[in-house]
């Protein structure tokens, strides 16, 4: 697959996993969750074991996205570092 | 809890072009960097020493170096959702790296296995192809990381060094 499409299919996939969160919170938090685009592909305590099952399935590393089902941390304070 | 790393020393590093010379310290952990897809902790692989900060409010946070010298290329398994930083000179957003960590023990005798320490936002770094600085941009294990590793962890100050336990092992 190129580039953009497996782009877009992440980006279809965080569209989705945003969308299905609170449900999923209230159902099975702190698992994992996997998307391939839109299409949630299955569930699990462990996150390598959920990636091993995506490998099973003949998936690419970067042909899904998984997910752990907890409220979503988007902005991280580093006070005193420099970057750059 | 079993011990897994005892009495590690605080890094020491001394600005000699300041006059008088100014020592720094950091508290570190040696800590392996690895594919999440891992069924078991990986050998042979080098560890780095990543400063403990409990005042970074996520998981941890790295350079594109510090993934490069893991051998792990920044380039894939990126996470869909990118990651903002907020610092003294402003916001920057960054990409996401998904990867655990495995803390490294240093107790002698029978070798430990690394431990797991799941991340579960994955790793933001700045992704930069010049080299950090070795002593101000050092990779960085945060609180968010640590509690959900469910270590304990003893920093003495009289000895300038660290301890850390591992939960105990979950039974059958």
């Amino acid at each position: 697959m190129i580039t953009e499409s497996l782009q877009e299919l992440k980006q279809q996939a965080l569209a989705a996993f945003e969308g299905d969160l609170p449900a999923l919170w209230a159902d099975r938090p702190g698992q994992w969750v996997a998307y391939q685009g839109r299409q949630q592909l299955g569930f699990a305590i462990h996150k390598h074991d959920l990636y091993q099952e995506c490998f099973r399935r003949g998936l690419k590393q970067d042909e899904f996205v998984v997910f752990c089902i907890e409220p979503q941390v988007t902005e991280m304070t580093l006070g005193q570092v420099v970057l750059d | 809890m079993p011990l897994f790393i005892d009495r590690l020393p605080f890094q020491c590093w001394t600005d000699a072009s300041r006059s008088p010379p100014l020592p720094y310290w950091n508290v570190v952990l040696p800590v392996v960097v690895s594919e999440p897809s891992l069924v078991s902790a990986p050998s042979g692989l080098l560890a780095q020493d990543w400063i403990m900060d409990t005042g970074n409010s996520g998981e941890a946070f790295a350079w594109r170096h510090h993934l490069t010298l893991a051998g792990i290329n920044p380039d894939l398994g990126r996470m869909a959702k990118p990651m903002t930083i907020v610092t003294v000179a402003g916001k920057v957003t960054v990409p996401v790296r998904d990867v655990d960590l495995w803390l490294v023990s240093n107790l002698p005798g029978q070798p430990q296995a690394p431990y797991r320490i799941v991340l579960h936002r994955g790793l933001p770094f700045y992704d930069s192809s010049k080299v950090p600085d070795p002593h101000f941009q050092r990779p960085l294990i945060g609180i968010r990381a640590l509690r959900s590793a469910g270590l304990r962890v003893d920093i003495d100050f009289a000895r300038d060094t660290i301890s850390v336990w591992t939960p105990d092992p979950v039974g059958p």
